[in-house]
C-alpha cells in the first residue's frame, strides 16, 4: 500500500515513515504543504496522512483542493488542535478521520488499514480465492490450509491485488504502490515478482492471478 | 455582630438629618417659647406698672401721717384689686401695710425708680408663682398741703404682685406641646428621609446586583446596565463596564496563552513518543538505538528551550526579575550577539551589512539586552528572503538607535500588529526550526523592563525594520 505523509515536524515525520514502512507500506513524505499537494495530485495513494499546520500551504486548503478534483482518497488529518470546532471543521472539509497529537503510531497504522479496507469495501479481513486464503490482518497466506512463505514484496503485491479483487491493476500502479518512487526499480520487476507469486500460490492448472494483456493483472474473484 | 452606624451612607444620612432636624426644632421651639413667655410677661408687667401707678397715687401724706386709700378698694373687693398682693413699707418708720390677701405672710421688698420699676417673678406665700413690681415712691399730697413733714421725708416701697400661676401652667403645657411636636416632626422627617434614601439608592442596588450576576469565569460576560440610570451613576457604570472588558480580555489572553502552551508542547511530546514507539517496534542495531536516543535528546532540548522562554516571559510579565544595570559599549555587544547568532545559523549563509557609528556606552542589563538583540537579529537572519540582513546604529541626542532590517516573507501590516502576541507566527506551520513565536513577545517585555523603545514596521518595499532606542549612559 502506498501512503503519503505530509508532516512538517521532522521527528514525527521520520518516526511515522519508519513505522509504516516496517508495517509493509510504501511511504512518501514531505514537510511542505505545496509539495504535498503536488504529490497527491500526481500520484495514486491509498491513504494520505495530512497535518494541518504546514508551511506554504495549509493542510485544510490541501484537503479542499484534493476533494475539489473529485479525488476520494482516504485522508487522515493530524493536528495538535483538539477542540470540537477544529475537528468538525476538518471533517466537514472532507477528511475521513481526525487524529489528535500526540498519537500512537500503532493507532495510526490501524486507522490507515481501516480506511484502506473501507475504501475498497473490504470489511472482511479474509480474502478467499478458491483454496487460496489471504489473511490481510495477520499478513498470512495459505493454500488448502497449508501456509505459504512469501517475501515482503510478494505479499505486498498479493495484498494490493486482493484489495482490488476482480479489478485490473496496471503494472505502473503495482510498481508505485509497492516499490515507492525512489526505490529505483522498474515496472518489469513487477512481472518478475508476479511470476514468483504464481509459482507459490498457483497449483497446477489454477491461475489465481490473471494477466490482462496490455493492461495489467487482477486477482481472480471468489 | 458589631453594628457600626457610620459604615452605611444610609445610616449616616438618617442620623445626621435626624440630628440636624432635632437641633433646628429644639432651637426654634426654644426661641418661640422664649418669645411667647417674654410677650406674656411683658403684657403682665405693663398691667402691673399701670396698677402700681394707680396705687401709688392712693398713698397720701395727710398731716404727717401716711394714708393708704388703696386699702379701701381692696377691702371693698373692687375689680382689679381683689387678687392683688400689695405691700407697702414705710422706710422711715419701718411699718409695712399689706393687702388682706397676704394675711399673716408678707412679700420680700425690692424696688426700682419710678421711671424704671423693677419687675420680678416671685413665689407667693400660697406657693403660686406671681409677677411682681417693686418701686420706691413718695406719698402724694394735696396741692395746698403746708404741713412741715414733706413727702420726700417719707419714702415708701411698694411691691405689687399678681398671681401668675396660670401663666406658668400654660407655659409648661406649651413646652410639652413643643417637645411632642418636635419628636413627631423628627420621626416624620426621618421616615421620609429613609424612604427617599431607599428609593434613591435603588439604582445603586441594581448596579450592585448586575455586578454580582457576572460569572467570574465567563470571559464573555457583560455588565447589564439597568434602565433609567441616574446621571451620577453613568460614569461609574461605564468605568465598571470598561474594567470588566479589560479583565475579560486579560482572561481570554490567559486562556489562549495556556492553550498555546499546551499546543506547543504537544508536538515535541508527539515527536518523542512516536520516535520511541517506532524504535521499539522491532529489534534494531545499537547505532539505530543511539540515533533514536540522540533524536529524543534533541527534542527534549528544544522543549527545554521552549519552557525556559515561557518562564522568562511569565517572569518578565510578573515583574519578578531584578536588573543589573552597568555601562555597556553598545557596538561591541551588537557585534558579539550577531556573530554568535551567525554561528548558530551557519547554514543560512546570510550576509550581514554593518553600518555602526562611533561606539557609545549605554546603561542597561547586559544579559537582558543581549537576549533582546539576539532575538531580533535571529529573527532577521532566519526570516530573511534574500539571505541579507542590515544592522546599523546611530546616536540621536541622548539615545542610541539600532536598526535591524531584512526583506521578510510572510509579513504584512496585519501580521505586524500581532507579532507582540505570544505564540503568534506569521507562518502558522509547526517550526521546522524550533521557533515557537515567543521571541518577539520576550523582546517587548524586556524593552518594557529596561525602559527601551522597541518598534517594528514594514516599509513599502517589504523591508522589515526593527528599531531599538536605548538611553545613553549618563
Amino acid at each position: 500500500m502506498r501512503i503519503l505523509l505530509i508532516e512538517d515536524y521532522a521527528p514525527l515525520r521520520e518516526a511515522a515513515v519508519s513505522y509504516l514502512t516496517d508495517a509493509g507500506m510504501v511511504v512518501d513524505s514531505t514537510a511542505m504543504g505545496d509539495e504535498g499537494l503536488w504529490y497527491a495530485e500526481n500520484h495514486p495513494f491509498d491513504v494520505i496522512i495530512l497535518d494541518i499546520l504546514l508551511p506554504r500551504l495549509n493542510g485544510l486548503d490541501i484537503l479542499k483542493k484534493i476533494r475539489n478534483k473529485k479525488n476520494n482518497v482516504p485522508i487522515i488529518l493530524t493536528s495538535a488542535l483538539d477542540t470540537v470546532a477544529n475537528r468538525v471543521d476538518g471533517l466537514n472539509a472532507g477528511a475521513d478521520d481526525y487524529l489528535i497529537k500526540p498519537y500512537s503510531l500503532a493507532e495510526l497504522l490501524a486507522r490507515v488499514r481501516s480506511h484502506i479496507r473501507s475504501f475498497h469495501n473490504k470489511k472482511d479481513l479474509l480474502v478467499n480465492v478458491g483454496e487460496l486464503e489471504i489473511d490481510i490482518d495477520a499478513k498470512k497466506v495459505s493454500h488448502a490450509g497449508k501456509p505459504l512463505e512469501l517475501s515482503a514484496r510478494e505479499y505486498s503485491i498479493l495484498e494490493y491485488l486482493a484489495y482490488r479483487q476482480g479489478k485490473v491493476v496496471t503494472r505502473d500502479e503495482l510498481w508505485s504502490s509497492v516499490y515507492g518512487e525512489d526505490d529505483g526499480g522498474t515496472s518489469n520487476a513487477v512481472d518478475v515478482y508476479i511470476g514468483y507469486l504464481r509459482k507459490k500460490i498457483n497449483p497446477k492448472g489454477v491461475n489465481y492471478i490473471q494477466t490482462h494483456r496490455g493492461l495489467g493483472y487482477s486477482l481472480k474473484k471468489s | 455582630m458589631k453594628w457600626n452606624l457610620f459604615n452605611s451612607i444610609q445610616h449616616r444620612l438618617i442620623i445626621s438629618i435626624s440630628l440636624m432636624v432635632t437641633v433646628i426644632l429644639s432651637v426654634s421651639s426654644l426661641c418661640i417659647y422664649d418669645q411667647v413667655k417674654e410677650k406674656l410677661m411683658s403684657q403682665l408687667d405693663v398691667r402691673l406698672k399701670a396698677e402700681a401707678f394707680l396705687i401709688l397715687v392712693e398713698i397720701e401724706l395727710d398731716d404727717g401721717v401716711i394714708e393708704h386709700d388703696w386699702l379701701i378698694d381692696v377691702e371693698h373687693q373692687k375689680e382689679g384689686r381683689a387678687d392683688d398682693f400689695i405691700q407697702v413699707w414705710d422706710l422711715k418708720s419701718g411699718v409695712s401695710t399689706k393687702s388682706p390677701s397676704l394675711a399673716e405672710a408678707g412679700l420680700e421688698p425690692f424696688y426700682g425708680d419710678l421711671d424704671e420699676m423693677t419687675f420680678q417673678t416671685i413665689t407667693l406665700p400660697n406657693g403660686h408663682a406671681a409677677r411682681a413690681v417693686g418701686v420706691m415712691i413718695y406719698p402724694t399730697v394735696p396741692i395746698s398741703y403746708t404741713h412741715s413733714v414733706q413727702p420726700k421725708q417719707k419714702p415708701q416701697i411698694l411691691v405689687l404682685a399678681h398671681d401668675s400661676e396660670w401663666l406658668r401652667t400654660s407655659l409648661k403645657e406649651l413646652k410639652i406641646y413643643f417637645i411632642v411636636a418636635a419628636i413627631l416632626i423628627n420621626l416624620a422627617i426621618v421616615l421620609a428621609v429613609f424612604l427617599m434614601i431607599r428609593v434613591s439608592l435603588t439604582p445603586i442596588h441594581k448596579v450592585s446586583s448586575a455586578l454580582c450576576e457576572i460569572d467570574p469565569y465567563d470571559v464573555d460576560s457583560h455588565l447589564k446596565i439597568p434602565t433609567r440610570l441616574p446621571t451620577e451613576l453613568r460614569g461609574l457604570v461605564e468605568e465598571y463596564r470598561a474594567l470588566i472588558e479589560r479583565v475579560n480580555k486579560v482572561r481570554r489572553r490567559e486562556r489562549i496563552f495556556t492553550s498555546n502552551i499546551a499546543h506547543e508542547l504537544r508536538t515535541p511530546i508527539a515527536g518523542i513518543l512516536t520516535t520511541v514507539e517506532a524504535c521499539v517496534n522491532r529489534e534494531r542495531s545499537c547505532p539505530e538505538y543511539l540515533k533514536t536516543l540522540s533524536k529524543v535528546t534533541s527534542i527534549g532540548e528544544n522543549m527545554k528551550l521552549l519552557t525556559e522562554r515561557i518562564m522568562s516571559l511569565v517572569h518578565l510579565e510578573n515583574g519578578v526579575e531584578e536588573l543589573q544595570l552597568i555601562d555597556i559599549p553598545l557596538n561591541e555587544l551588537i557585534q558579539a550577539v550577531a556573530d554568535a547568532e551567525c554561528e548558530v545559523q551557519h547554514e543560512s549563509e546570510t550576509r550581514i551589512h554593518w553600518d555602526l557609528s562611533q561606539d557609545r556606552v549605554v546603561q542597561s542589563d547586559p544579559s537582558y539586552l543581549s537576549v533582546l538583540l539576539r532575538n531580533i537579529i535571529s529573527n532577521a537572519i532566519h526570516y530573511s528572503c534574500d539571505h541579507s540582513v542590515s544592522i546599523s546604529s546611530q546616536f540621536i541626542g541622548e539615545h542610541s538607535h539600532i536598526e535591524v532590517k531584512n526583506i521578510s516573507q510572510h509579513l504584512d501590516s496585519e501580521t505586524l500588529e500581532h507579532l507582540h502576541e505570544p505564540f503568534y507566527r506569521a507562518d502558522s506551520s509547526r517550526a521546522l526550526d524550533g521557533h515557537a513565536g515567543l521571541g518577539l513577545p520576550l523582546c517587548f517585555e524586556i524593552s518594557r523592563l529596561l525602559g527601551i523603545t522597541l518598534s517594528l514596521k514594514l516599509s513599502e518595499n517589504n523591508e522589515f525594520i526593527a528599531t531599538i532606542i536605548i538611553p545613553n549612559a549618563p
